[in-house]
């Protein structure tokens, strides 16, 4: 029996790419490195236009707050600093650098000094702090906050290849081609975490790749392969730990509450690469594909690659191109610019020729109350109640119905017969549910150190109505 | 040397899921339209070609009506969702075959017009619009709307005479009002299944009714749910507590029952509409527990019309029945635990 999670849809999977071998990209003559790749704080770039930079130098770091520091892909000259839209369409301040195609890798790159066995978990934490390891799923969350914040609670490690986005075969080929570096970077982990099992959960449309970790030489008692039941999103951690574990995590709790740490099957191969070659993560493995591109493929790309680069290597044609996702059809982000650069979230390009695999007349047409996105909603909400009540402002009532849990997995939308864009005005409902928070819980702030204020102020006033007393006194 | 500028592309950008479903409205309907097909052709076979004359009449009014009130009320046109089709289907399969052919045309403007378009179209009526059609004209024309067994087959304009109409119980009365002329076996059983009874155009065969609803499943329009509980409620309720004059655990006396009538038709199709069942699984087991216990309320004191004014009364308490079932949303419980553990304190 598969592990699984109650809800979601078993998707058209179009994985094309499976078969294709991760292809090394021709490195690219200029790359575009985005100072902020992360959730947290934007880094600050520590080259100026005119600076040489090599393989692996640090041209970005985070003065203060969560963050990871940016390396250098490619040796070249910084040409020039400036704004460039990233893959999430935010305007980010953007290191250009023009590649000399040297491949000069920068002094300081070097393996880890001592045996794995030896490293202590504030070393693990550090070198993959150094290393500007961020959660390469697409959520971005920097590594080594989440392994210092999970040290001494988490109790399961798990390893997410399920890989749930159609498309999308990146972790699948990293499984089949070097599940070594999986299994190593999860002993690295483990260490750092002081367990001795880790689980690695696979969908099962990927049992080649379940049969490449088994062969790897581990013990067994070290790696568990979980095989989940192919379906969308069980690659969300709150369905996997539901699929693994058959506990639901509680609202606004992070997996570590629950005693669960949830690690990327390409972020536990750069865990690996960072202890073995010491080269900090400056390249990623991504998928191209779409109706756009005649040969779909996987490529090993430098990190800031712009995106029009990969799909000409893999022979599409940029000016067909109507619609351009940076990650999975279900959860990516369309593009406004064929010069997006990759960054180490991007876990796949699509190139599509139409807006979306698109209905016929009956977009927008009214709910017909068939029930599929209540029926398949992982978090089981009731997505066309929230919609009716954001289209209509009521943001009370979405609160009521748990708009806020909503994890923006698109399955109402994909399966809604009407074609309304239900996961859109969820998203817009919840964003202002949480805004409207912060005001509230700012105002609040505000109002009690004013009221804290004006209670110094009292004392003041009476202390300075004494003071003159005092001096006629004198 | 500087870096390219980026060069402007025009790309449509849209918020994600930027992947769809195939399934459009329309093609959920058209999936209905096929499931009930089968039952045309046997009506045809059973009753004549006039089952296809009432049938077309129904199904081009109910088109035309809503084609009009769209073009009068200046509305986006809708009927291309094919909605109109399948209420045009389902109220001439709940009509007999002998009605007089104007009838057919007040039913279908009842149906769209009254009950559906104007409480704002597809999706946003409260009861179900063939069915609210069928209780309309049995409340005006009860003898036209009366089933008569007939002792030949109507031609596509056939109309019926005094001689053709045959005396005799029709089988939900058979199964109702113990005369002590029916006696309940393997042959009974056979017969209303497959389907040479008499009954309105689409109750007749309960086989290629269950047929439709395999076909509903394998296509994942409908859920188990409603026909499962409502056809179980009554069936429950005849084996263990058939009417007065009848005998009790009896297998085949049950099956009897559920296939005479409208149930299957109803459990099927008219309760299983989506807008006017609840919208959750829960929900909808509520719902068709609660089609087979009025159904048997009034099959069992009130007469023959069960599941029709079943079916309606709980369309009308679907609202409430949403409201009390609700899901739980994944991650919520502790919280609730939490707060009435610290409420005990």
């Amino acid at each position: 029996m598969a592990f699984t999670f109650r809800g979601g849809t078993h998707l058209n999977e179009h994985k094309n790419t499976r078969k294709c071998s991760i292809e090394i990209l021709p490195p690219p003559k200029y790359v575009f490195i985005p100072m902020s790749q992360h959730i947290g704080v934007q880094c600050v770039p520590g080259v100026k236009p005119g600076d040489h930079v090599d393989k692996g130098q640090i041209i970005g770091e985070v003065e203060k707050g969560l963050g990871c520091p940016v390396h250098a892909s490619v040796s070249g000259t910084v040409s020039e600093i400036r704004s460039v839209n990233n893959a999430m369409g935010a305007a980010v301040n953007t290191v250009v650098i023009e590649n000399d195609f040297q491949d000069t890798v920068y002094k300081d790159v070097h393996p880890f000094e001592k045996s794995i066995l030896d490293a202590t978990p504030e070393e693990i934490v550090e070198v993959v702090r150094k290393a500007g390891i961020a959660g390469m799923g697409g959520a971005t969350f920097p590594t080594y906050a989440k392994i210092s914040s999970a040290i001494g609670k988490a109790d399961k490690l798990i390893v997410n290849c399920a890989e749930c986005e159609p498309y999308i075969t990146a972790n699948h080929r990293l499984m089949l081609e070097h599940p070594e570096r999986i299994v190593g970077g999860v002993k690295i982990l483990l260490k750092a975490f002081g367990l001795r099992t880790g689980m690695i959960a696979v969908e099962d449309n990927k049992m080649d790749a379940v049969k490449a970790i088994s062969e790897v030489d581990y013990d067994p008692e070290l790696i568990r392969i979980c095989v989940m039941k192919t379906k969308y999103p069980q690659g969300d951690e709150r369905q996997i730990i539901y699929a693994l574990t058959g506990k639901e995590l509680p609202a606004g709790k992070l997996p570590a509450d629950l005693g669960c740490v949830i690690f990327n099957a390409e972020t536990c191969a750069a865990v690996y690469n960072a202890f073995t070659t010491g080269m900090p993560l400056v390249e990623r493995i991504v998928t191209v594909d779409g109706d756009c591109v005649k040969k779909p493929g996987n490529l090993l790309c430098p990190i800031g690659t712009p995106f029009s680069v990969l799909i000409e290597h893999c022979e599409g044609d940029l000016s067909q191109i109507k619609t351009l996702i940076a990650g999975g059809p279900m959860m990516g982000f369309a593009q406004w610019d064929v010069n997006t650069p990759v960054i180490k979230g991007t876990s796949a390009v699509l190139a599509m020729s139409k807006a979306y695999e698109k209905k016929g007349h009956a977009v927008h047409s009214s709910c017909i109350r068939c029930g599929n996105c209540v029926a398949n909603c992982p978090m089981h909400l009731l997505p066309r109640d929230i919609y009716k009540h954001a289209i209509s402002g009521e943001l009370d009532a979405c609160e009521k119905l748990y708009a806020t849990s909503c994890v923006e997995c698109g399955t109402c939308s994909y399966n809604c017969p009407a074609g309304l864009e239900l996961t859109q005005y969820i998203r817009t409902a919840k964003s202002k549910i949480i805004e409207q928070k912060r005001a509230a819980a700012k105002k609040a702030a505000e109002e009690r150190q004013k009221a804290a204020l004006e209670a110094m102020k009292v004392p003041q006033a009476e202390a300075d109505d004494r003071k003159p007393k005092e001096g006629e006194n004198k | 040397m500087n870096a390219p500028d980026s060069k402007p592309h025009l790309l449509t950008v849209s918020p994600s899921p930027h992947m769809h479903s195939p399934r459009t409205t329309s093609i959920v309907m058209l999936d209905v339209i096929i499931a009930l097909v089968p039952l045309l052709i046997w009506a045809c076979y059973v009753f004549g070609m006039r089952a296809l004359t009432v049938t077309v009449i129904t199904v081009g009014s109910c088109v035309l009506f809503e084609l009009l009130y769209c073009l009068i009320m200046k509305k986006p046109i809708t009927v291309y969702d094919l909605s109109a089709v399948v209420t045009g289907l389902l109220l001439a399969y709940n009509l007999p075959v002998t009605i007089p052919l104007w009838m057919p045309v007040l039913g279908a403007f009842f149906s769209v017009v009254i009950v559906k378009m104007l409480f704002g179209g597809i999706g946003k009526n409260i009861v179900n619009p063939a069915l609210a059609g069928r209780a309309f004209l049995m409340a005006s024309f009860a003898s036209a709307m009366t089933v008569k067994t007939l002792s030949a087959r109507l031609g596509l304009f056939g109309s019926v005479t005094d001689e053709m109409i045959l005396s005799g119980a029709t089988p939900l009365k058979a199964v109702l009002q113990n005369t002590g002329e029916t006696t309940f076996d393997f042959e009974t059983v056979k017969s209303a299944f497959i389907g040479y009874e008499s009954g309105v155009i689409g109750e007749v065969s309960g086989l290629l009714i269950v047929l439709g609803l395999v076909y509903l499943l394998i296509r994942k329009v409908i859920t188990w749910h409603i026909p499962v509980a409502y056809i179980g409620t009554v069936a429950l309720f005849a084996y263990l507590l058939p009417p007065s004059g009848f005998a009790r655990f009896d297998i085949y006396y049950t099956l009897t029952q559920v296939c005479s009538g409208g149930l299957l038709l109803g459990a099927v199709f008219m309760a299983t509409d989506y807008v006017t069942c609840p919208i959750t699984k829960k929900g909808r087991l509520i719902f068709g527990v609660g089609c087979g216990l009025l159904t048997v309320l009034i099959r069992y004191f009130a007469g023959n019309e069960g599941v029709s004014y079943a079916i309606l009364t709980m369309n009308l308490l679907t609202f409430y029945i949403d409201k009390i079932t609700v899901p739980r949303p994944y991650g919520i419980i502790k919280e609730k635990k939490k707060a009435s553990k610290e409420a005990a304190k």
